[in-house]
């Protein structure tokens, strides 16, 4: 009687999972996705480092002094030091963005719940075969039954690995929820700040800068007489292109991080309303998140090459 | 930072530009002396450190709200490994009970071969 009604405890157990498969993969899809988008910060203040230092160097060859020249380099060298640093800490922040995503792709993955079963039907397995060897050893009178005990791994597994299921759907639906306050105010935060006039400012000065300091080496190159290698020009091209592309990936990380916080939106409401499927919304949400989330990558990739 | 803050900032970014632009204008004029493009050098490593310097400012200003704006995610990640590091937990108890199976399973086959 108590045996019936632990199954029929452990039935109901697993007959109230919280989240869908269908959800599930969709946080994994989410986190995912984001993990993109959240190294945004971190590119861009690398990138424009090398910017500054590549257009430094131009600088210092238009200089006709040697000490002066020395002098610029110097400090060029020790801006990018420092600008180092900072990229650094631009990057402490992504990880820590980044963490939680993980840490949300971790906990919605098929393992929290699939290495119980196995190890549940590999002790079955196990009991067998000890009960086999005990019967060839011929330690008792009586030989002792094999086959039951695989049989009940095979089910103890299943049914564990329903009730981890529910648990990690229970944990991944509390996560969310109690994490999606955090998520958009971070979410809003990093618009403020790639959308601020210092942003703004720092791309701008890079962009003009690049030109006036190249045009700078020509004019001093010009003077001397000498000519200039067209890898120069070649050089100037790419800098020139890679300046002008960082408005675009900035814009496009705040499109795609406002589709991040939608969709981190879309699937605490559902989770909190008791959905048991993908909603129209969060599915369209994910959606957008992942070709924005595509565009990002590429300008990502564009402008580190 | 204030907005007439920044305001006064990016007005002191494009004065900065502005004079090293027309510093090198000066200094690089063919018809200038060696000295007079000496002293214009000197000039121009000034207002080189003074960019850099306020370039450095405003990177930090941002990287410092970067920083700020991430600090409430550490907590909640920190919340979530845990959760996981819990969940992991009776899948490590069970291997270890599976392989203490085997080995007796083993101990048991091995004994078998000598009897």
């Amino acid at each position: 009687m108590r045996t019936n009604i632990v199954l029929i405890a452990l039935c109901a157990a697993v007959a109230c999972s919280p989240l869908s498969k269908a959800q599930l993969g969709a946080v994994q899809e989410l986190a995912l996705k984001s993990d993109t988008v959240s190294r945004s910060p971190e590119v861009l203040f690398r990138e424009m480092s090398r910017i500054r230092l590549e257009r430094g160097l131009f600088y210092a060859a238009s200089l006709s002094s040697g000490d002066a020249r020395c002098a610029e380099l110097t400090a060029v060298a020790v801006a990018a030091a420092d600008d180092g640093i900072l990229v650094g800490k631009a990057k402490g922040y992504v990880d820590v963005f980044n963490s939680y995503l993980r840490a949300l792709r971790s906990i919605s993955s098929d393992q929290r719940w699939k290495g119980v079963g196995t190890q549940v039907r590999g002790i079955g397995l196990r009991v067998d075969s000890i009960l086999y060897r005990h019967n060839s050893l011929g330690f008792g009178e009586e030989d002792l039954p094999v086959g039951y005990a695989r049989l009940a791994g095979r089910v103890m597994g299943y049914v564990s690995e329903e009730v981890m299921q529910t648990v990690q759907g229970v944990a991944v639906r509390n996560t969310v929820i109690a994490g999606d306050t955090l998520v958009s105010a971070s979410c809003d935060s990093l618009i403020a700040i790639l959308r601020s006039g210092e942003m703004n400012e720092l791309i701008e000065h890079e962009r003009e800068s690049v030109k006036d300091n190249y045009s700078a080496y020509l004019s001093a190159m010009e003077l001397a007489g000498q000519p200039v290698p067209v890898e120069y020009d070649r050089r100037y091209v790419e800098l020139l292109m890679k300046a002008d592309n960082l408005p675009d990936i900035r814009n496009r990380c705040v499109s795609a991080l406002r589709s991040l916080k939608k969709a981190h939106s879309a699937l605490a409401e559902d989770f909190a309303a008791g959905e048991e499927d993908i909603s129209g919304d969060l599915y369209e949400e994910l959606v957008r998140l992942n070709r924005l989330a595509y565009q990002v990558a590429s300008g990502l990739d564009d402008l580190i090459q | 930072m204030t907005d007439m803050d920044n305001d006064a900032r990016q007005r002191t970014l494009e004065e900065i530009r502005e004079a090293i632009r027309a510093n090198d204008d000066l200094r690089l004029d063919p018809s200038l002396s060696e000295d007079g493009r000496e002293d214009l050098e000197k000039t121009a490593l000034i207002l080189r450190d003074m960019e850099r310097e306020l370039v450095s400012e405003v990177s930090g200003n941002i990287v410092g709200r970067l920083e700020a704006a991430a600090a409430p995610l550490k907590e909640i990640a920190a919340g979530v490994r845990g959760k996981v590091t819990a969940m992991n937990e009776p899948a490590k108890v069970l291997e270890h009970v599976k392989d203490l199976m085997s080995l007796i399973a083993g101990i048991m086959k091995e004994a078998g071969r000598w009897r």
